[in-house]
């Protein structure tokens, strides 16, 4: 039998990209959704729905069992786990292989070893990967002989502790002092078991200041492997990403290719299978490895674009064992494409969450611009899930071009009801920060703490307030009319 | 479609030069005192938004049943859902909590970008509630007065 029905295990932005695929492919797709997003938009563009718990996360999108009782009840033949949620969890493409089912990714065996940080470190050293220093602290209560941490003055650094079971920053901290190391080891180890169960960290020299540079690959788990370039994931802050591109600008031709080589030596090393990401730290001179993300990742588009390529699609070619990775013809379009994630966060009051409706969501046409949304007009945008709404893609022959194009879209786009990163992101892709080279992966928290919104000042409210007087009709309220009317912006000139 | 127009901001201001430069909905040009800027304009007369630079901001537009005597009210007025159009601190609060108050009345009065704006009552009824002291801080959106329309006599 053909495998034709496909749960999404996912929701929002992630699991709208994984149907609009999927059912391009004339595959059947199923959503399962939480209580709270039973109107979501990815509820309505998949062909089934589950609904499986409440709106809290533990309840519904992270409940393995909830989500394996429904694909049976609608019988389906593969998973798909997205990003996020259940994306990295073992235990649930474990699950997945136990019913029978395709799992969209790596097997769950390759999803434990590269999850697991130290685990993952200790197979790129074999493989040849370069690896930052680092050392596996006594456990807590030890007794072991105090020097054991001597060796640590030797790096020249500060250092950097991280749990080994770790993700999203959570027990991570930074020594600078190793007198504060005892106490850094005590806070990360209890955070690191709050967090994941398990309370094991291993220190890291520092590599500060580094850029974040990843490389896109995918495996056919028979040891081929084939490079999809390379992401700058730079800036960002607190670990979050905030504008991602492709390729990396001003990266040494030798860097680049002795990065893809180490990260296509890693995967080949496990006969990875399915979509990969070996994230680096690269502080200019020598590239570090940082982890490898075993799932499709946000910053994705940006890698289809350059080269031309879906990359969910190679997945689930991948997944029923149709991929010809070693024939896989990058028909690089090339050029240069830069995203920025629209998070519904106030950038001007230290990011926190803004919740509300959507009151008005208008998405520039443009040529070279690509929209992947998971929002539309009307919807309630709450506080229960990630604030991630969608992201706006610009492609051009150059970064310059990608750039001018990424701004023109933020600058026609309309999001109302919720603050949005939107204005933050375009004042950084205007300055001089976003310059190749220049940019550092603290650089955001070190310069943009004091960024300040836009404001429109009396004299042009008043004045729109009387333009929109004439040009707005008194009962075209619902901006879903306008939107029909998009047309291809005639003649802009730039700023 | 390129209009010009003069127009009062009040006695003590000059008046206004505003220009659409372009309007292709929802993309407007908008050519305000020599300058442009590009803006995304949506909604309806009664109820506006009008993107700048990726941010949104509400447009309270002017009831065009006004009477054209107090052409030099504020177009601030918002139209419906009193809160703050932009952000500014309070410097006035004309109202208590249960006053009976008429269309047009100034309710509180704020301080934005170094000129007073006043918020009027868009009808007649009675204040529920009053969100915002003398001297705080608001930001754009935040409620201010929460009015109850007039009851029909029984």
């Amino acid at each position: 039998m053909t495998p034709s029905r496909v749960l999404v295990a996912n929701r929002g932005e992630c699991a709208c990209r994984i149907i609009r695929t999927l059912s391009a492919l004339g595959l059947e797709t199923v959503a399962v959704h939480s209580e709270a997003d039973r109107n979501a938009r990815f509820v309505e563009a998949a062909d089934h729905s589950r609904e499986i718990g409440p709106a809290s996360p533990a309840d519904s999108y992270l409940d393995i069992d909830r989500i394996i009782e429904a694909g049976r009840e609608v019988g389906v033949h593969a998973v798909h786990p997205g990003w996020g949620f259940l994306s990295e969890s073992p235990e649930f493409a474990r699950r997945v292989e136990q019913e029978g089912w395709i799992y969209i990714g790596p097997t769950a065996d390759q999803v434990l070893q590269l999850g697991d940080k130290t685990q993952a470190r200790t197979l790129a050293l074999a493989s040849g990967v370069p690896c930052a220093p680092s050392l596996v602290p006594p456990g807590p209560g030890s007794t072991e002989d105090p020097s054991w941490a001597r060796e640590l003055n030797d790096w020249g650094s500060a250092l950097l502790i991280k749990a080994t079971r770790g993700g999203g920053g959570k027990g991570m901290r930074i020594v600078r002092d190793l007198d504060q190391l005892e106490q850094s080891l005590e806070s990360a180890q209890r955070e690191a078991l709050a967090a994941f169960g398990d309370d094991s960290v291993f220190i890291e020299k520092l590599i500060e200041p580094a850029r974040h540079i990843e490389v896109q690959l995918i495996g056919d788990g028979l040891g081929e492997v084939a490079i999809l370039g390379d992401r700058e994931c730079t800036l960002q802050r607190r670990h979050q990403k905030l504008i991602e591109e492709s390729p990396a600008p001003s990266l040494p031709s030798r860097q680049r290719s002795d990065m893809h080589e180490a990260a296509g030596r890693l995967a080949q090393s496990v006969n990875y299978r399915g979509a990969g990401t070996v994230e680096f730290l690269f502080d200019g001179e020598q590239f570090y490895f940082l982890e490898m993300n075993t799932r499709l990742q946000v910053e994705h588009p940006v890698t289809e674009q350059v080269h031309g390529v879906d990359i969910v699609e190679l997945q689930w070619q991948v997944a029923t064992g149709q991929a010809r990775l070693a024939e896989l013809e990058l028909n690089s379009t090339g050029g240069h494409a830069i995203e920025v994630r629209i998070n519904a966060e106030d950038p001007a009051a230290d990011f926190l969450p803004s919740v509300g409706t959507l009151t008005r969501c208008l998405w520039p046409q443009m040529d070279g611009v690509r929209i992947d949304s998971g929002v539309r007009q009307g919807d309630r945008i709450s506080a229960h899930y990630d604030p991630m709404l969608a992201k706006i893609i610009a492609h051009g022959a150059t970064r310059e071009d990608a750039t001018r194009r990424l701004v023109a879209a933020i600058e026609s786009t309309l999001i109302a009801g919720v603050e949005t990163t939107l204005p933050f992101c375009r004042d950084l892709l205007c300055s001089s920060d976003f310059d190749a080279g220049t940019a550092h992966t603290t650089l955001v928290e070190e310069k943009w703490g004091d960024w300040q919104a836009p404001q429109l000042e009396p004299i042009w409210l008043q004045a729109i307030g009387r333009a929109a007087r004439q040009l707005l009709g008194s009962t075209a309220g619902d901006g879903a009319q306008v939107s029909g009317c998009w047309q291809r912006l005639p003649g802009r000139v730039w700023p | 479609m390129i209009r010009s127009q003069l127009d009062g901001l009040g006695p003590s201001q000059p008046p206004l030069q505003w220009k659409v430069i372009e309007w292709n909905p929802p993309l407007l040009t908008l050519e305000v005192e020599g300058e442009v800027r590009s803006l995304v304009l949506s909604g309806s007369t009664h109820k506006a938004q009008v993107g700048w630079l990726g941010r949104s901001f509400a447009i309270g537009i002017r009831r065009t049943e006004s009477n054209q005597t107090e052409s030099n009210r504020t177009d601030l007025a918002a139209d419906g859902d009193l809160s703050a159009p932009m952000p500014g601190t309070v410097i006035e609060v004309k109202v208590s909590v249960g006053e009976q108050v008429s269309a047009g009345q100034v309710l509180v009065v704020l301080e934005a970008m170094k000129m007073e704006m006043s918020i009027r009552s868009p009808r007649a009824g009675s204040i529920r509630n009053i969100s915002v002291n003398r001297g705080d801080p608001v930001v754009a959106g935040s409620m201010l007065v929460e009015l109850d329309p007039q009851q029909e006599p029984e």
